[in-house]
């Protein structure tokens, strides 16, 4: 694939609903209205964003809420939708984020059927996924999340974990959570660490608490980081952490973070047809692009306000220029960014919990390639011209 | 500023399988690889990185190199092979592996009967949509906003 075309490439973050079964203690997403995108706002968005002009790959992220609330038949007609939509399915790509409670194996069997990725949020053993995920009557989740889980394995239905770090996981310890995913099967896992709200940042106590738990959160990676590369199982991917590794070593990030400028690449759609950059952005109005319903996703990939927001972006990132890791992180989450210059702070850096994660990464990585080339009658990394950094 | 790109530059240094092998963990000597492997698609570096015929293949390598495996999972032939084309190999994306995409899809030797393989899926619930059957799919009101785009005509 090229780099022009991946220039049109967009992933829509669609929140499909908003009700949903559980009520996490984390959750910063929760709202009255229980409304979900309807099918006149779901033709809108689906059918302009796939007749975009030069339109590339595009990703539809089903998000909640809980999006299997809407049942199966909701995201059939979805699916049918984009069929009608565009001669070439393989430039579509969907994606279910769902916290699998409700999975069973006709959902399983519909994944597998229509290539549906999946990405489950699960926040490791039960102790821990019943202290902070649990369901909105207080019934604790943890026994139908694995038998969700479980059931796509066993339909052979390709997912990846996103586990949300907290002070309780931390706690866990990384050691623990490595082997809990490793003993459920599941191969590939996200960790993210917690995002404030931007009133929750507001004040300075609040900001330094956050960047204490952000530094927690950046050694609890880099002790994961240990076991997993101890482990020697490349059958797990950590995803955090593989894409520190691929960009270190002169590949990309698979992800939004690392892969420098979003606005105008990834989408947040509200159930009500508001089109925002991202869905953490969903209240910021700088970054808040109208109404799906009054304008074709054409005009808004053209409009002042995107531009606007992509030159506010610019100066965002710009605040990592000068540290070790931008060429590889690009400035990491533009959220994080946001939050940051928001509050008036000045070197980001300083405070970034992907900073010590790069240096250990790199650190390990050089040791072991300069072990690895000291063999007898062979000059030693440090000898030779391109050093060792 | 740290020099970064040296880092890019001293997977070169590993310029023999066993210099590969020495690095001690399979994560990170699979990481380089995939660099090693970047390189090579490039013609910038050659690959250090061989795996010979009866050596079991792990997983992740096997999916990623496209390496051919017996049923035990050890590899047919040498890796790569001699004069092997590049398209040999391919980078498989982390995200994507589970669904078969990768970032270079087209270059991979069963890249056609990947394509035909989602396509014919997918057409079968397009089939499941045609046109005189859209009645059966969608409310009428519904029908009412697909027409409204211009997505069906009846």
């Amino acid at each position: 694939m090229s780099e022009a075309s991946r220039l049109n490439d967009v992933s829509l973050i669609l929140k499909c609903t908003r009700r949903c079964n559980f009520a996490c203690s984390y959750c910063t997403d929760r709202r009255k209205s229980t409304r979900p995108l309807n099918f006149e706002n779901l033709v809108h968005i689906i059918a302009s964003t796939l007749e975009r002009e030069s339109a590339g790959n595009t990703t539809f992220i089903f998000h909640g809420g809980e999006p299997l609330t809407l049942g199966r038949e909701y995201f059939q007609k979805l699916l049918d939708v984009e069929t009608l939509c565009v001669p070439n399915p393989e430039t579509i790509r969907n994606i279910i984020q769902t916290n699998a409670s409700l999975i069973d194996d006709q959902w399983a069997a519909f994944f597998r059927r229509n290539h549906i990725q999946v990405g489950v949020s699960q926040d490791g053993p039960a102790d821990v996924q019943d202290l902070q995920r649990r369901y909105a009557n207080n019934r604790t989740t943890s026994s139908d999340v694995r038998r969700g889980v479980e059931c796509l394995l066993r339909n052979e239905v390709g997912f990846g974990v996103l586990c949300v770090v907290t002070p309780a996981i931390m706690k866990k310890g990384a050691h623990e959570l490595f082997d809990f995913f490793l003993r459920s099967g599941v191969t590939r896992v996200g960790f993210l660490p917690l995002r404030p709200s931007s009133a929750e940042f507001a004040s300075p106590e609040e900001r330094r608490a956050f960047y204490k738990q952000s530094a927690r959160y950046a050694k609890f990676m880099g002790e994961m980081y240990k076991i997993w590369v101890d482990s020697g199982d490349t059958s797990i991917v950590i995803r955090e952490l593989s894409n520190i590794m691929s960009t270190l070593l002169g590949g990309s990030s698979t992800t939004c973070v690392g892969s420098g400028p979003c606005v105008g690449r990834h989408f947040g759609v509200e159930p009500s047809g508001e089109v925002n950059h991202c869905d953490k952005f969903l209240t910021d109005e700088r970054f808040s692009f109208g109404h799906i319903a009054e304008q074709p996703f054409s005009a808004i990939l053209r409009s002042e306000a995107l531009k606007r927001a992509q030159e506010l972006e610019m100066g965002l990132r710009e605040n990592c220029a000068r540290c070790d890791w931008f060429t590889q992180c690009k400035g990491g989450c533009l959220y994080h960014a946001a939050l940051f210059a928001g509050a008036g702070l000045q070197d980001r850096s300083e405070v970034c919990h992907l900073r010590p994660i790069y240096d250990l990464i790199d650190s390990d990585i050089r040791r072991r390639i300069g072990e690895s080339v000291k063999l007898p009658n062979s000059s030693t990394v440090a000898d030779h011209p391109m050093g060792s950094g | 500023m740290k020099n970064n790109p040296s880092l890019v530059q001293s997977v070169q240094l590993l310029d023999s399988p066993d210099k590969l092998r020495n690095i001690g963990s399979a994560v990170v000597k699979e990481a380089i690889a995939r660099a090693m492997i970047r390189k090579t698609k490039s013609g910038a570096a050659r690959t250090g990185l061989q795996i010979l015929k009866g050596e079991k293949v792990p997983e992740s390598f096997k999916k990623a190199f496209n390496i051919r495996v017996d049923a035990h999972g050890a590899a047919l032939e040498n890796w790569p092979r001699l004069g092997a084309a590049q398209g040999d190999y391919f980078e498989v994306c982390y995200e994507d592996a589970g669904a078969g995409y990768c970032e270079c899809w087209p270059d991979a030797p069963d890249f056609e009967q990947r394509i035909t393989n989602i396509s014919e899926t997918r057409l079968q619930t397009l089939a499941g949509v045609a046109k005189d059957e859209i009645a059966k799919h969608f409310a009428p009101e519904e029908i009412k906003v697909l027409q409204a785009h211009g997505l069906v005509k009846i």
